[in-house]
């Protein structure tokens, strides 16, 4: 399982390295909405994969590290690379507060709540216009300037921050504390009684998986120079749940492999209209009903049987 | 009446029933005795296909049983009293015992009929009619629930620890209940830890150990050996 | 007198369509009572009801109230075929954790059904012919005999709903199911197929308030959420899975409502709901009454 994680991994990190060899700028734009994205199920799959808090705020917490950053660069003059740290710090705390708030809370119960609080941000942040320009969005700074095409730029930055995500990520849930977190989603009571600090481990997760969110939002803001409340739709939300559940919930690879095929299909469905979210929302549905364990499921069941199958070819030769 | 053959089943993985092997005789009482863990409960549950048996046959009238689902034995005419509180808490006594009544609820008649006659047979059920039913004693309850397994005049019940829970006062008027059942000409196959007391009332008994019958014999002869019998579980 | 008129005409404002949303948290309820489980979906069969109701009036040309019977109809009939085909992996115990399944796959079902009408029927906005035309003057204020009559309709179906579930044979088994299981299997009640039923009579109560309150606001494709997360708010107002709850639980949304309207800002009348929601989710983390017995 680990080493094909490492394959899978290894093998988009070396397509991306030669892709901007020969791709041209539209790709990379497409690219680099798709490491947004990934970034996002990656956090989401943190949350509601490993430790089981289905929040529906993640995209609101994303929004708000966008809307703090963006305020920050244009009121305090503090350059971009600065307040996107700051976004990402103000949604890691917003994400501690409503982890407190929310903890005793199980299920449909947090989800409603989250919901909630997402909906109220929302249109809190459509009408205050005074300060977030409502409807119409917040011009902001780039992160390298306004000027020209850096696109390469913006592709190597998001590339780094993709990388280091996934590296924390990754230690985060092969580490004591994944075991732990995996163990409250099981069965809260049992893991308490087995001295597993539950209310600490579950704040932390949230705290985690939202200054990431915050991270991610603030960085696209800084590149498409404009944060919107479309940002934090329960539309958006329900894209990032279909590449974290369409992956594999609760595994480090399936919201990779989420992501990246759910970004290609959309671009390849595009040419024909606006149907990718009609065609996200159906094998959501599909995969819960026939293959809750996503494709990194798929193909782990499809690489131990070609294992299996090489070990006894194996045997029978040697016998 | 009821041929349970060569069942396997469990939960998971875990294998409770092995190549279990019995038959409860029609207008006779027959009574599953063992210590705990041994698979009674299992049993029960697997006949009326909460449980669904790996292996073997379970024949009712001789027609095969097992692996139909658990709403059509009640068709069949199977009751069941479960060993928990079973009554539907907040419906009212008189909703409960219709509902007994659901495989032929479109006979109005008949359903009418049948309810009369359970407040004739329990009283108390009458009285307290439009009452929810978990406002009840525990006793009254256990009542409600025996009533409302007759109302579809089964010809088989499973009785699962129908004691548990309940005062001994209480306890014999329920065993008197099951008794006069079996005097109607109703087989019973049950289930029972209070075993000094449920053995009087019945004709037949088969001890259970590890998931298989240990041994049977007629309920009076185990009455005098009763003492080796349990001493036996003890050891292990 | 006529300084509270505004107010006034807010608060029966707010009862109409308290009630219309009454009827759409009943169907929530009847969904959460018998299947123990949150709909997720909600507010697309509201929009379905809403687009059937639609076209049946405005492309064919019938009457309104025909409208309401087709958008009842057919949400029934497509929340049973739905039911079958997704949920029932729930009680076959072929699901790990059940909360997090009914969750993911009502909700991808949502995102799946908002943006096939926005594929079929397009992103704007279309108006339904009212009920009915004309006003009824009450002296201090004027109502539109449109809504009304909806506010009507809602009423007499929402009488009909709780006629079913108390007095016939199919209620008294949702009842049973609700409480215990496995023993209305004991029943002989087929739990499965009424499980269906139970799902297509919740789906076909949000379809009749979207019939209802198609012609009040407008049809679009993302019409549902708000009115799904309302009723979300007025069951755990009410406790979950209670149906006395339900309906008190609807007009105190419409009250809060009216009046944060009135006394707040206008702008905000979704955000008053939201906020009790969270707030009583805060202090009673499984809803006002805590349990999920389906009582009356």
């Amino acid at each position: 399982m680990e080493q094909l994680d490492k394959k899978i991994v290894l093998g988009l990190l070396l397509i991306a390295l030669i892709l901007p060899l020969f791709a041209n700028e539209y790709t990379l734009h497409i690219v680099i909405l798709a490491c947004f994205y990934v970034i996002l199920s990656s956090s989401w799959n943190l949350l509601a994969g490993y430790s089981g808090q289905v929040s529906f705020a993640h995209l609101a917490l994303s929004s708000l590290g966008a809307y703090t950053s963006g305020l920050v660069s244009l009121k305090l003059g503090i350059p971009p690379v600065f307040s996107i740290l700051i976004g990402a710090i103000a949604a890691g705390i917003v994400g501690i507060i409503i982890g407190i708030l929310t903890l005793r809370m199980s299920g449909s119960y947090l989800a409603l709540t989250t919901i909630a609080f997402s909906e109220i941000y929302r249109i809190v942040i459509s009408l205050e216009y005074e300060i977030t320009n409502g409807q119409v969005g917040l011009s902001v700074p780039g992160l390298f300037g306004e000027a020209g095409s850096k696109i390469t730029y913006y592709y190597t930055a998001i590339a780094l921050v993709v990388i280091v995500v996934f590296v924390g990520i990754q230690k985060l849930v092969q580490s004591d504390f994944g075991l732990t977190i995996r163990a409250i989603r099981e069965d809260e009571t049992a893991a308490a009684a087995m001295g597993a600090k539950v209310v600490r481990h579950k704040v932390i997760v949230f705290a985690i998986s939202s200054a990431i969110a915050g991270l991610a939002g603030a960085f696209l803001a800084h590149y498409t120079l404009l944060v919107s409340p479309e940002m934090a739709t329960i539309t958006e939300m329900g894209i990032v749940i279909s590449m974290s559940v369409i992956g594999g919930l609760g595994t480090f690879i399936g919201p990779i492999l989420g992501g990246v095929s759910l970004e290609l299909i959309s671009e390849y469905v595009k040419e024909f209209g606006n149907y990718h979210l009609m065609i996200f929302g159906l094998i959501l549905v599909l995969v819960m009903r026939f293959s809750p364990t996503g494709l990194a499921g798929l193909l782990v069941s499809l690489y131990t049987r070609k294992r299996k199958a090489e070990q006894l070819s194996q045997i029978r030769k040697e016998a | 009446m009821l041929e349970v053959a060569n069942v396997e089943a469990g939960y998971g993985k875990i294998q409770i029933l092995n190549n279990l092997s019995l038959s409860a005789k029609e207008n006779k009482l027959t009574l599953l005795i063992g210590p705990n863990g041994a698979g009674k409960s299992t049993l029960l549950k697997t006949i009326f296909g909460f449980v669904t048996p790996s292996k073997g046959s379970i024949r009712f009238q001789g027609e095969e049983i097992s692996g139909l689902p658990s709403h059509k034995l009640a068709n069949l005419g199977i009751g069941f009293l479960l060993q928990r509180v079973s009554v539907f808490p907040d419906l009212t006594i008189e909703e409960n015992l219709k509902l007994g009544a659901w495989s032929f609820k479109k006979d109005s008649a008949r359903v009418a009929q049948r309810i009369e006659c359970m407040y004739e047979k329990f009283p108390i059920l009458k009285q307290k009619r439009s009452e929810s039913a978990g406002l009840m004693s525990g006793g009254q309850k256990r009542m409600l629930e025996i009533a409302r397994t007759l109302m579809p005049g089964p010809r088989l019940i499973l009785v699962d620890e129908p004691s548990a829970g309940l005062s001994p006062k209480i306890a014999k008027e329920v065993y008197r209940v099951l008794h006069e059942l079996r005097d109607e000409g109703i087989t019973l196959l049950m289930v029972d830890q209070n075993i000094r007391e449920s053995i009087g009332y019945s004709d037949h008994v088969y001890v259970l150990e590890r998931g298989q019958v240990s041994s049977e014999s007629a309920a009076d002869e185990i009455e005098k050996n009763l003492k080796q019998v349990v001493e036996s579980w003890l050891k292990f | 007198m006529n300084e509270l008129s505004p107010l006034l005409a807010q608060l029966v404002n707010g009862l109409i369509i308290g009630s219309i949303y009454g009827l759409m948290a009943l169907g929530l309820t009847v969904i959460f009572g018998v299947l123990k489980i949150v709909n997720f979906s909600h507010g697309e069969f509201y929009m379905l009801g809403a687009y059937a109701s639609y076209f049946v009036s405005q492309t064919m040309g019938l009457h309104p109230v025909a409208g309401i019977f087709v958008a009842i109809l057919a949400t029934f009939f497509l929340g049973v075929l739905i039911e079958k085909a997704l949920l029932t992996p729930l009680y076959e115990n072929k699901v790990e954790r059940k909360d997090e399944y009914a969750l993911l796959i009502t909700f991808g079902l949502s995102l799946f059904l908002i943006n096939m009408a926005l594929a079929v029927f397009g992103p704007f906005q279309k108006s339904a012919p009212a009920l009915t035309g004309g006003t009824i003057d009450l002296g201090v204020i004027t109502l539109s005999s449109g809504k009304v009559l909806a506010a009507l309709i809602a009423i007499a179906l929402l009488l009909i709903m709780l006629f079913i579930i108390n007095k016939t044979w199919l209620g008294t088994a949702l009842r049973a199911i609700s409480q215990d299981r496995d023993t209305s299997a004991i029943m002989g009640i087929n739990a499965k197929r009424l499980g269906s039923i139970a799902f297509g009579l919740g789906a076909c109560m949000a379809g009749a308030a979207g019939a209802l309150l198609g012609p009040v606001f407008l049809v679009y494709p993302i019409m549902g959420t708000v009115p799904a997360i309302k009723s979300f708010v007025i069951i755990v107002l009410g406790s979950m899975g209670s149906i006395k709850g339900a309906i008190y639980g609807s007009l105190l949304v419409g009250l809060v409502e009216s009046l944060g309207v009135f006394f707040l800002s206008p702008a905000y009348r979704d955000v008053y709901s939201f906020l009790i929601l969270i707030l009583i989710l805060l202090f009673k983390p499984k809803g006002l009454f805590g349990g999920a017995q389906w009582n009356n």
